[in-house]
């Protein structure tokens, strides 16, 4: 009984007073607008072969931008090195991050931090390259003149600071997994950020 | 006749209400229905053909459950939380409720299973938890599993944790480990806690510190050795990442 008492006062007082905080963190965003986190995300699991480091260009466009609804974004990322397999999870926070900034080019923090998804499911482990072959074939395979497209789905706040025109921009990271690739752990990672494009978010 | 008997069977698994809605105890109904569902068959795909109770069994009270729960849905996510499922285990003295959104993970389906297995794996991992997993677990009050989320998340008011079925399966389409999934249930408890003490939750130190608790803990959830290297990588990745974007963001 005490047990379920316990419960509903988590359950139900501390949500309505999530209700209250919710709203008070409208107020709190306003002073994080001076204090940007910048974005973050874990490397996206990806296979490329040891010495053809893949090129990629990436770009992103807007399909949904308002702060009553869904953000709706779409990142394509092109290849034009070597052969590129990436995770089929790619996704906010594995592998891709935002960052907005201002018109003047300020670095802006979202209205909420975006959470981080626990680490995406691990892959087999492979210790011969015909294994490592056949887990190519699982992931997917970004080929010159083939572009992958991600559709990506966020709460609002957890992208734009509020409503106004942002420059918004994707950060994509990804690990090589190879365990033939001899490079050094630093270089087992690629970075590559989209160019800005302008957004007006609705309130 | 038939709602006699219904009524008889759906008494033997203890439950709460919690705001209203049932929560049926976890480990009553793991041993009076745990293994009464006919097959894990169906996957993300709905499966009609799956009934509760086939040969004879006793009928599972959470084929029949079904409780809008659109509460706990985050605002503007556009979730459909109006039909699901309630289950709650008590962990250390306190309950933790796990909701089963049954609009998406369809009742007796392998994903309907898994989740039930990763519940079951975490319980049954608690014991043998440090005690900053502990600590974690305790800050989490609700766990859902949903198709809907488009990736998992924690969210720190309410405490609770979201998490996308989809992401029970590996590339290769084969299903994620029990231990894998209750892992990450700790590591997204753990966000939850460091915003409980005013650390910093989100970021690159409070993903670290959560991998961390998640490698610490690989005996007690029986994590391979596979996916204990994998965690350990994430970990080892250069950290010059964090310096770049602080001192030149690009």
């Amino acid at each position: 009984m005490l047990r379920t008492k316990r419960i509903k006062r988590i359950c139900g007082g501390l949500f309505v007073i999530g209700l209250l905080a919710a709203a008070a963190c409208v107020t709190t965003s306003a002073s994080s607008l001076s204090e940007p986190t910048f974005a973050y995300t874990p490397p996206g699991y990806a296979l490329w072969d040891s010495g053809s480091s893949p090129q990629l260009t990436v770009n992103i466009a807007v399909s949904a931008a308002s702060m009553s609804a869904p953000a709706q974004m779409q990142v394509t990322l092109v290849n034009h090195g070597g052969p590129l397999y990436v995770s089929n999870f790619l996704n906010t926070s594995r592998g891709i991050a935002w960052t907005i900034q201002s018109k003047d080019g300020r670095y802006l923090s979202s209205k909420e931090p975006l959470p981080i998804s626990p680490p995406q499911p691990p892959p087999e482990p492979v210790s011969t390259k015909a294994a490592l072959e056949v887990v190519k074939k699982r992931l997917t395979e970004i080929a010159p003149g083939k572009p992958y497209t991600v559709n990506v789905r966020e709460l609002p706040q957890w992208i734009y600071p509020g409503a106004g025109t942002w420059q918004l921009r994707a950060v994509i990271v990804l690990k090589n997994y190879n365990p033939f690739d001899a490079a050094a752990p630093k270089d087992r990672v690629i970075r590559t950020l989209s160019d800005p494009v302008l957004v007006t978010v609705s309130p | 006749m038939c709602r006699i008997v219904l009524q008889l069977e759906l008494s033997m698994t203890d439950s709460i209400i919690v705001t209203g809605h049932r929560y049926y105890e976890f480990r009553s109904w793991m041993s009076d229905y745990g293994g009464s569902v006919a097959s894990g068959e169906g996957g993300l795909e709905p499966n009609p053909t799956l009934e509760p109770g086939e040969g004879g069994g006793p009928v599972d009270p959470l084929f029949f459950d079904s409780e809008d729960r659109s509460f706990l849905a985050p605002t503007l996510s556009g979730f459909d939380l109006t039909n699901t499922a309630g289950l709650y285990v008590n962990l250390n003295g306190r309950n933790v409720l796990f909701v089963i959104d049954k609009k998406t993970i369809f009742y007796g389906s392998e994903v309907w299973q898994k989740a039930v297995s990763i519940i079951d794996r975490l319980t049954f991992s608690f014991d043998l938890l440090n005690a900053a997993a502990r600590a974690a677990i305790n800050a989490l009050d609700i766990v859902i599993f949903s198709l809907q989320p488009n990736r998992s998340f924690a969210d720190v008011f309410p405490r609770r944790f979201f998490y996308d079925v989809s992401e029970f399966y590996r590339s290769d389409g084969s299903l994620i480990s029990d231990a894998f999934g209750a892992s990450n249930i700790v590591h997204d408890a753990n966000h939850i806690l460091l915003y409980d003490q005013n650390l910093n939750y989100v970021g690159h130190s409070a993903e670290v510190a959560s991998w961390q608790l998640q490698v610490d803990n690989s005996l007690a959830f029986g994590l391979q050795i596979y996916e204990t290297s994998y965690l350990q990588s994430l970990i080892d990745n250069p950290s010059s990442q964090d310096e770049r974007l602080q001192n030149a963001p690009y």
